[in-house]
Parts: structure tokens; sequence; C-alpha cells
């Protein structure tokens, strides 16, 4: 809570009474007799009021802007004297806000319900015989709010004074010190001492799991953590019990929070009561240094705020971001930054003749890649780019292997035929932000609660808004709102196309329907087949009009819409069995059996995972906290990662290494910068240039896609992704990744 | 016409860049209209890549063996000059 | 004869590969704490900056990384102390600094380097490090 407006308001001195009104003709102020009352002409000749004082403008906090949905149906309300409009719905709070006054509160946040339990946003209006509770008091027409008076200013003072009462004195041993809301506002608001002589009450800590450490001694009842895990992660476990000073917050049973989204209570906590586990005791926040990325553990690029000191990542917060995350992030995201710590690699290395890796400089690695490359024909090389790469490397490994005269680069998780002809085939046309104008959702193939964690809470808070409706095809799982299972394969898929299926009314009658298919179906064998049939429900269900376009694509890996943009595509989709020479950048999840015994296999890439023991030449390269990479998300949103720490060792950036590998090898990329690369890329596809802009498509798979002769397959849906805690080569080499699998995990 | 379909003799990739909105890519986006789904059913195995982006200007590029790319603006090009132009650089 | 040799404060044996590597750290620390007065003694701020410096030592004692017998390690830590101790009391000359640590490997290298002339400044700033 940016508390420095709100805190020199309050220590800034109120203007003297004596300065706006100076002694008249000399007069000393004499008590009760002033010449305006003496005489009634000389009073009716002062009589014209102070000209209003001219009141600086104001701007609302922190630089928000506001919008007024009908600009006829505005109040105007007036805080501090300041004349504000506001749209009618809105709370004292928020009108404040809007005028620029920071109130201080607690148990109030702007996207979880209204509490009014901590009784800290008080303030004076008119004609109200006591202080009201500016976050619940809706704003009436013409009121008059006042806050910085000594009313105002008392009340803040005895909450503060109550809540620290039964507070435990834990600032040096609590995480929270130093971005503490408690010690900001008691600072700001707080009287100077305190009247507690008696013994505090302490209360049991709980046991959450390995992610959210709790000292509920601290806890001041808020009830934030209680309203989040309602209302937007969606599992009713925790709650308040008892009354009074023996309020508890917790579990009623031993349940630890197995959600994906628990690590946001966190961040909400105002207090030192909920903790990172991981992050315990291991920094104060003046020490760390914050740096503005995107994470790349799931396709959805939420944006992050890594917390680095020295070279080390200590933790990742969110950032907020209306269209994409909000300001929350799923537990994957934020605790995956210790598995950049382990299992890194730092030194280029050779598989000698007795198997054993030895590590070399990179002049000979790039030399021996450079030798062997030439000694292969250009259809047994293939390439195949990782679920993490960033756009310049993917656009440098496709160029250089083309110029060596190999048309099979293909990336991860796209499947052996991946269609990347027209974008909106594979986007989220709607976008995540509006989903929320989607009235009935089809979800086909894809569980969002693993897949993208973000998606599915944005999906949640449409279904709570609108009740809106939710049909769902795959394996049966648990998801936090309601939906109707529909089926569990291509049968139901078939049963709606033709119009059989009672869930086809359902769609008709939507007015914005959303249907999200999986990025798990690219790899079957019939994916074309199913891809026709959701096209053709598609446009019975009039889903995709010039307004709205409801066809989406969750995708599952970062790198898969930036791959499928610059046209990875591989020429023979079964190259890779019958390769001589396979470049993976990053690729950890492709099936190693597949390649045969006597390729030469060239791994770049940070983590030795699975690949790497395939290998014959690893090449080290840097971590998306590491480097600053351009990457696409599932809605089409480019955006870029910034690196926060060093690289490990002798590491390079893959593009770079890309290139150098290229020269070496003869026919040198060119580009030898950044922007060299950019500007490639703009020549393939523009839109990965724009950053922090999303392109919509002008033409829909629905209409331009050519018919398909394929049988669909009766196989069932499967699930894309089997244990959410471990998906990639980060979260893999992370222990507290291992430790959620192992404990948070559904059975 | 019989050219349509041997499209992937020569080409390995094909790529039309234009904007969603401008005039000038209204001829390109007029011709990949009527004329992508003909030409994806003629070459299945042909990426033809659709990229628009706001203010870009329209283009058509053409990759080769090796990594050889060759491309022309498609500024106030009519649909017939486009497929002249794009016949020709099949043949190279 | 103001000679202040800095006696050499490591006893000789190191009980184990773990207890040397510590000692090497120690030294390195050492070194680097002493560039600043190093090279306010010599006047080596046009010639090089700090880093430079840090990474020439560093270099010089990664040259001998794959010593692994302790006591070879308490040798050679003692030798380079010994080396530090001199460049501190100005023993050397600002000729000799240049020459062992400034331009070190790399001005001699050059001819030897004629195979690489065609390489381009890309691939030579690549090979040095990921920064540039």
């Amino acid at each position: 809570m940016g508390l420095g407006l709100l805190a020199s308001r309050a220590l800034r001195p109120a203007a003297s009474r004596l300065l706006r009104y100076p002694p008249r003709h000399g007069l000393a102020r004499a008590i009760g007799s002033t010449p305006e009352r003496q005489s009634p002409e000389a009073s009716a000749a002062q009589a014209q009021p102070d000209p209003a004082p001219e009141l600086p403008p104001r701007k609302p906090v922190a630089g928000a802007r506001v919008h007024l949905p009908n600009p006829e149906d505005a109040i105007e309300v007036f805080v501090d004297g300041y004349p504000v409009k506001i749209p009618k719905g809105m709370t004292v709070l928020q009108a404040c806000e809007v005028a620029g006054v920071d109130i201080p509160r607690f148990c109030y946040h702007n996207r979880l319900s209204i509490a009014g339990n901590c009784r800290m946003c008080l303030v004076e209006v008119e004609k109200s015989p006591k202080p009201v509770a500016s976050c619940a008091m809706p704003a009436l027409p013409g009121m008059k709010i006042k806050t910085d008076t000594p009313i105002a200013k008392k009340a803040r003072e005895g909450v503060m004074e109550f809540l620290l009462m039964n507070h435990p004195l834990d600032c040096p041993i609590c995480d929270q010190g130093g971005e503490c809301d408690l010690q900001d506002q008691s600072m700001a608001f707080g009287s100077d001492r305190g009247r507690f002589t008696e013994v505090k009450r302490s209360v049991v800590d709980k046991n959450l799991g390995p992610l959210v450490k709790t000292v509920m001694t601290r806890c001041i009842q808020c009830t934030r953590c209680v309203r989040f895990a309602t209302e937007i992660a969606g599992v009713q476990d925790l709650g308040v019990l008892g009354r009074g000073s023996g309020e508890e917050i917790g579990t009623y049973v031993e349940k630890l929070m197995t959600s994906e989204l628990s690590g946001n209570v966190i961040d909400i906590c105002p207090v030192g009561a909920l903790t990172s586990k991981p992050f315990a005791f291991k920094a104060r926040n003046w020490e760390l240094k914050g740096t503005e990325t995107i994470d790349v553990t799931d396709a959805v690029g939420s944006n992050i705020r890594i917390d680095s000191r020295g070279p080390e990542v200590l933790r990742i917060l969110p950032r907020l971001n209306e269209d994409i995350n909000e300001e929350w992030i799923s537990d994957k995201t934020r605790f995956c930054y210790d598995g950049l710590k382990r299992q890194r690699l730092n030194d280029p290395m050779i598989r000698g003749a007795d198997g054993r890796f030895q590590a070399v400089s990179w002049h000979d690695a790039l030399a021996m890649v450079g030798e062997v490359i030439h000694k292969v024909g250009p259809e047994e090389i293939v390439g195949v780019a990782g679920k993490l790469s960033d756009a310049e490397s993917m656009m440098a490994l496709k160029d250089f292997l083309n110029r060596m005269g190999s048309n099979n680069v293909m990336c991860e998780g796209n499947g052996k035929h991946p269609n990347a002809d027209l974008r909106s085939g594979y986007i989220m046309n709607t976008g995540i932000a509006g989903l929320e104008k989607a009235d009935v959702f089809l979800l086909v193939g894809t569980q969002p609660r693993v897949e993208a964690a973000m998606v599915n809470a944005r999906i949640r808070k449409t279904v709570r808004a609108t009740h809106a409706k939710v049909g769902y095809i795959g394996p049966p799982t648990d998801s936090n709102y309601d939906h109707e299972h529909l089926g569990t394969g291509p049968q139901t898929l078939t049963e709606l196309a033709e119009g059989r299926h009672p869930f086809c009314s359902t769609l008709k009658n939507a007015k914005n329907p959303a249907i999200i298919v999986g990025a798990g179906l690219f790899e079957r064998e019939d994916s074309d087949a199913i891809f026709s049939a959701i096209e053709t429900i598609a446009k019975n269900g009039n889903v995709v009009r010039p307004d709205w376009n409801g066809y989406n694509v969750l995708l599952l890996h970062a790198a898969q819409a930036a791959a499928l943009d610059l046209g990875l595509v591989p020429q023979s989709p079964d190259s890779i069995k019958s390769a001589k020479f396979v470049y993976l950048m990053g690729a950890d999840d492709i099936n190693l059996k597949d390649i045969p015994d006597d390729a030469f296999v060239v791994y770049q890439g940070h983590h030795g995972d699975q690949s790497v023991y395939r290998a014959n030449v690893i090449l080290p390269a840097s971590a998306f906290s590491e480097k600053e990479g351009t990457y696409e998300n599932t809605e089409g949103c480019i955006q870029q990662t910034l690196p926060a720490v060093p690289t490990v060792g002798d590491a390079r950036d893959d593009w770079k290494i890309v290139r150098a590998l290229s020269e070496v090898a003869g026919v040198q990329l060119p580009y030898d910068s950044v922007g060299g690369i950019r500007s490639r890329i703009w020549t393939v596809a523009p839109n990965l240039v724009s950053v922090d802009e999303r392109e919509p498509t002008t033409f829909s798979t629905t209409t331009m896609r050519p018919n398909t002769n394929q049988k669909i397959s009766p196989n069932d849906f499967g699930m894309a992704v089997e244990n959410f805690y471990m998906t990639d080569a980060i979260t893999r080499a992370s222990k507290i990744m291992a430790q959620c699998s192992a404990m948070l995990l559904k059975k | 016409m019989a050219w349509r379909g041997q499209l992937t003799k020569n080409l390995r990739e094909l790529r039309f860049l234009f904007c969603q909105s401008s005039p000038a890519s209204s001829s390109a986006r007029s011709f990949v209209e009527n004329n992508y789904k003909e030409l994806k059913t003629l070459n299945p195995k042909l990426p033809i890549l659709i990229r628009e982006c706001r203010g870009t200007e329209p283009q058509l590029w053409v990759r080769y063996d090796f990594g050889v790319e060759k491309g022309i603006r498609l500024e106030g090009l009519s649909e017939e000059q486009i497929f002249k132009a794009l016949k020709e650089f099949a043949k190279l | 004869m103001a000679f202040t040799l800095r006696s050499v404060k490591v006893p000789p044996n190191s009980a184990s590969l773990e207890e040397a590597r510590h000692r090497v750290f120690d030294f390195f620390r050492a070194a680097c704490r002493s560039i600043p007065t190093v090279m306010d003694i010599y006047n080596l701020d046009d010639v090089v900056t700090k880093s430079h410096l840090r990474s020439a030592i560093s270099a010089e004692i990664r040259k001998n990384l794959h010593v692994t017998n302790p006591k070879v390690i308490d040798m050679l830590l003692f030798k380079g102390m010994e080396e530090l101790n001199n460049i501190r009391e100005h023993a050397k000359q600002r000729h000799h600094i240049i020459g062992q640590y400034v331009v070190g490997n790399h001005g001699l290298v050059q001819d030897l380097g004629a195979k690489e002339k065609d390489m381009s400044d890309f691939l030579k700033s690549f090979y040095k490090s990921n920064y540039f």
C-alpha cells in the first residue's frame, strides 16, 4: 500500500487559523469583540465570504484513471471540501481514492467482498452521529466527507491501539517487517504510546502446507484470507472460529491448503500472520532488487516481479496487469525460483569416447558441432525448440537450420502436424480479460485449473459474477466452479457437432459463447478431425462473429504461441526418427527413444533435466530470469522478460549461441545484435515486435480451414498436465515443487 | 492453374503480412480471404502463414531451400498481380 | 630498511581439500581488497579498471584449477601470497604489473591467433563473456 502520500498528509501541519484571519485595522484579536461584530455596516462590508480557497487540483490515488460508465449518472460528493464526480455505486472509500485521499484500511481489498470489520477506514461524514466505515458506506449525492478532522484521527489512533494490544512484539523476527501494513499505518496514524499493561493473548499456529507459513498470533482477524479463499480460489478451507478475543482463523480440521492459488494469501495478509515458508528468514525487503519480468512456467505470461539479492533470486511477487493475471499468480509461478539454483549447466561439455562428459571451452565445443553438422545431409538435421524458449532464439534456430538446408524445426507440444497458418487457430481469440464477457463456456479436452491457473481464476470470476454455464468434455476433474460434465471423449464432440446433445441449445441461446480447446489435443493423431468438429460446433453456435470471437485455444507452454507465429512447422513429421543430427534447444519433454542411437545430439539449455543424458554436446544457455527475451502468451499478448540476475557460470544467451554456431559452421546469420534479430522477426511475424500489445486476428479457422478426411478416433481425451507442480525443467529441479507435489496433490 | 498445386516443389514456406484495417492492405486481405482455402487444399503440406499486425505494410514472403528468402510489397497490387508474383516466385 | 615483510600467516598444512579451498578463497579476497592500494601505488587508473584486475587474479587462480593435493595447493598459495606482498610493498615496478596482469596472456598470444583472425567481433566477444 503506497502510504507515502498518506503519511505526508498526516504529518503536514494543518493550516493555521491565525494565518487566514490576520488582525484587521491593527487591532489585536480581542476576545469576543471584533469590528465586524461591533457594527453591522462593517460586518456587511466584510460579509462576502472568503472566496473558496484555491484548492489545488487533485489526482486519484496512484494515478488511477476513473471510468464513468454513464456520465449522466455520476454523483458529486465533497471530500475535504474538494468536489469530485464518481459513478453511482461507489463507496465513500473509493470516492476518497478518486479525490486523491488514501484512507488507511486493513480488511478492505478492492477485489474482495466488503467486510468492514477492521474499522480503520473510519471517516467523519457530516450529519452523521458517529464516524462511518468508509469501505462499506455507499457514497450518496451531496455527501460531505471529512478525512482529516480530529474525530477521524482519534478514531484511527483508537483502532490502531486496539489492534496493537494483542499483537506480539515480533517485528525483528517477522518476515513482513519493512513491508507490513500494520507498521506503516501505526507510524502514520497511530498514537505514540500505548496504554496496555495486561498479558497478550496467543494463538496456536496452523499447518497450511509447505508454502504458507502461519504465525496466527500476529493475525488481526481482517478475514482477507478467508474471503480470498472462498471467492477467488474457490476452496472454502479457511474460516473464522470463535468470537471476541478468542477468534482464530484456520481450517477447522487439519487440512492443507491445496489450492493452486494458495500463495496469494501471502500477499493479501496485511501483517506477518501468513508468510511465504520458503522465503522465511531469508531477506528483508529493502535488500532486494525488484525486476519486472514475465513468468514462463505456463502459457499465461503472468506479470511478476523477481526480487533478487546479488546473483540469487529470492522470491517472486505478482505485478498488476488487469488484462492477464490481475493481482494474482499461481503457486507454480510463485515458488519455482529455487529450481533456478539447482541442476544448472554452466560449462560447455563434450561427451568423450568413454561416455563421460568433459568440460571444454566454447571454442572447442562450437568447433566440434560445426564439424559434425557438415558431415550430415540436410534432411537428417532436426531442430526442436523447448517449452521455455524465447522468440529471438527460436528465430535464430530456424534461420540457422534453414540455411543448413533443413526444414525440420519444430517446437515441443505442438504435435506432429501443427497448423500455424491462421493465428486464430492457436491463440485465445477472446483474450483472457474478454472471458469475463462470456456467458457460456465449453471446455474441450482442457483442465484450466492445472494448465493455466489464471485463466481458470478468470472463468471462476465470470461464473460467480454472471452465473455463466460451463460445459466440460474430458476426464473427470474437480474444478472450483460448477460445471456440467458432458462427456469424456470425441463422441460427445460429434454429438454436439451434429446437434444431438442437449448442450447445443445452451450454446445457441448464449449471447457470447466461448469455446476453449486444450493444446493437449495437438498431440493426437486425429487432431485435424477433432478441430474441424469443434469448428462445426462454433459455426452452429454462432461463436465467431465480427464483434465477438469465442473460439479459443488454451496453450500449455510459454514458447508455443511464438513458435507457431514464427512458423516452426516441420516438413516431415517423423523426421526425428531418421535424424542424424538433432539440435535440442531446451527440449526436455520429447520422447528420447525416438532419436536413433547413432544420432549426434546437441543440447542447448539451462538445466540438466532429461535430454542432457542423451546429448553428445552440451551448450549452457541462460534461463528466463537472466535474459531479455520476447514471449507470447496464449492470448497473443507479446511481453518481454528482463534479466534479474547474471548468468550462471559460462552460459550465454540462446540466440547468441546459435549465431556464434552459425558463424563457426560457415553460414553466418546476418544479424549480431538483439535489434538485428528483432528486425528479422519483423519480416516473419511483425506482431512479435510490438511489446505489450495484442493483435486481433482477421480470419477465423471456422470459415477458412480446408476440409479434412480424417476420421476421429474413439480414444478419450487425456489429461495434458499430470502433475501441476512439475511441468518443465525449472519446476522439476525445484525442491519446493517436489514438496508440493508430494503433499498437496490430490491422490 | 496447375502450377498452384505444384508450389511445394520449389517453395518451403509462404508468408502473407498485412494490416488488419488499413486500406493499403485491402487487396492482400481479399486475396487471402478468397484464395487461402483453395491454395491450402492443393498444397496441404506447405505452410502458408497469415500474419496480421496493425500498421504493417502488406508483403508476400517466400522461402526456398537453404534459407533463401524473397519478398515483395503488395501495396496497390490487384489479385491477378499477386497471383502472377506468386507464380514467378514458384518457378525460380 | 623499511621492508615490512608481511609474514604469510598460513600455517604450512591444510588438513583437507576443503580447508585448502577456503584458504584459496581467503587469498582471493585479500588480493581483491588490496587492488585499490595497488592501483594507487602504480598509477594504474588510466590503464586498467579494478574489475579487469580482479578477472586477472581469478584467471591466475583458475590456471591451477586441476590441482587436488592440499599440500600442493598450500605451496601455490604461499607463492601467491609472496607475490601479493611483493606487489603491495612496491617491490615490483609498473611495467611488471602491466606486463604480467594487465596485458597478460593476450599480448603474447596475439601471434598464435593467426588462424582465428577471420572471427567477427561478435564471435570474439562471445568467447570472452555473455555481456557485450
